[in-house]
């Protein structure tokens, strides 16, 4: 099934299951063996993933730390180092909004959860801007994405046309250094309901990152991903909406219509995108959103307390209702009102909690 | 020969694809498809991904032909340099997916 690098080769799991139930003894013997090749990769992806630990530049301060690089329109990681931790603003504005922004997630995590950079021990947080796609034929194109690659971020500029800077947006910037606080954290695999539960603490924590730098309160605040992201346009309004997940796009020529789900009776239990990993991510949103605001106040002082309690808790395989269990635990730890408040948001979306069942 | 491409995933997350028949193109365009699916170099089906990124895109591919068919999965890291003409194509062919 799978003929090249192993590391980088997935069996999906519940194939290896059916197999190992199969009639045939040739099959299941077969099944056997898969099993135990994934069990030397799993080794040894786990440590790829142990590697940016070990490769983490630490900050000389042990403080915040940023620097910031440009591909000149390359596909080369990271690039020209284009501004440092302690330089003023650059011309480009590419630079400074990915310095900036990465500088207020930073800032967001150390007052609001005392950690201090992505590790919690002070990691350099490095970025890179103007990042272009090969298209095989020695011509780059415009790269219509942000990414985390395990150790760093990385910007693209948007084709002009749908997607703009994806530096311009906050909420994108927090995300993508979210998935960068989970890899030293949870972990969460990235693949069905926990790639899906990756994606939802990722969407969060870069929303609440915007929430607290603009001081918009819970109850009148924002739940819209990436808005900054696109050019507008009258079927488009960001990549996601956490509080009505499946309406940020409708009928776009070139995105279509949002595919997230707003609960759990419209599960996608297809293989694209790791099995639905940003489309399923809707189903946690909108629960985190129903939190926050029963919660009151700011999204962050509370539910967001009780979401990152909840995110450094999970195991790496996590199906949506274990979180739930755990974020209701989290909650209960701060009264009844609000274990109860939480319970009742996640059972709104249709995932029950057993603590409260 | 037939190819059924899907794009998913990217912070973005929206799905794009198309399912394209030579026999159904224009002769040019079949050409050019059959062309760079020869060059592609795909001929094994599995999924090759990049177990420590986020957000990047997946291209599935789904190949068939007289000689059989080839199913595989990609990143935008794991996708082979030979393999970006075909998918420049594809992406080019490709129509919003999923619900209307
Ligand atoms: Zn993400």
């Amino acid at each position: 099934m799978c003929q090249r690098d192993p590391i980088q080769c997935i069996i999906p799991p519940y194939i290896t299951e059916r197999l190992l139930r199969s009639d045939d003894a040739e099959v299941r013997a077969r099944a056997e063996a898969n099993l135990t090749a994934a069990a030397n990769m799993r080794a040894a992806r786990a440590r790829a993933q142990a590697a940016p630990s070990l490769m983490a530049p630490r900050s000389p301060t042990v403080g915040k730390h940023r620097l910031l690089y440009d591909a000149k329109k390359s596909d080369r990681l990271p690039g020209v180092l284009v501004r440092s931790e302690g330089q003023g603003p650059v011309a480009d504005p590419a630079v400074n909004e990915a310095f900036d922004h990465a500088g207020a997630t930073y800032d967001f995590y150390d007052t609001v959860f005392k950690r201090n950079s992505l590790d919690g021990d002070g990691m350099t947080l490095v970025g890179t801007v103007h990042l272009v796609e090969a298209d095989g034929r020695g011509r780059f194109v415009p790269l219509d994405n942000a990414f985390w690659d395990g150790r760093q971020m990385a910007y693209g500029d948007g084709d002009g046309v749908i997607f703009r800077r994806f530096t311009r947006s906050l909420d994108v910037v927090g995300h993508e250094l979210t998935h960068g606080v989970q890899t030293f954290t949870s972990n969460l695999d990235y693949e069905g309901q926990s790639g899906a539960l990756n994606e939802h603490f990722a969407d969060v924590f870069g929303v609440l990152v915007r929430q607290w730098k603009n001081g918009e309160r819970a109850d009148s605040a924002d739940w819209l991903i990436g808005r900054e992201v696109l050019v507008d346009a009258p079927t488009r309004r960001g990549v996601r909406d956490m509080e009505h997940p499946g309406t940020a796009f409708t009928r776009d020529p070139y995105l279509g219509t949002d595919p997230q789900p707003a609960h759990m009776s419209k599960l996608y239990e297809g293989q694209s995108d790791n099995g639905g990993v940003h489309i399923n991510s809707g189903i946690p949103n909108r629960a985190f959103v129903l939190a926050a605001k029963a919660l009151g106040a700011n999204a962050w002082d509370v539910a967001g307390r009780i979401w990152y309690d909840t995110m450094l808790r999970l195991p790496k395989r996590c199906e949506f209702h274990e979180c739930a269990e755990v974020c209701v635990q989290m909650a209960m730890a701060l009264g009844a009102d609000a274990g109860r408040a939480v319970s009742k948001a996640w059972a709104n979306v249709g995932v029950t909690a057993k603590v409260y069942a | 020969m037939r190819v059924k491409f899907v794009q998913s995933g990217g912070v973005v997350g929206a799905a794009r694809g198309c399912d394209l028949d030579s026999s159904s193109l224009p002769p040019a365009e079949a050409r050019e498809l059959e062309s760079l699916v020869r060059s592609s170099g795909l001929s094994a089906s599995g999924e090759f991904l990049t177990a420590a990124a986020r957000d990047l895109r997946l291209y599935e591919i789904h190949l068939e032909s007289g000689a059989g068919s080839v199913a595989v999965t990609f990143d935008d890291h794991t996708l082979p340099e030979k393999a970006r003409p075909l998918v420049s194509f594809l992406r080019r062919n490709a129509k919003p997916q999923g619900r209307e």
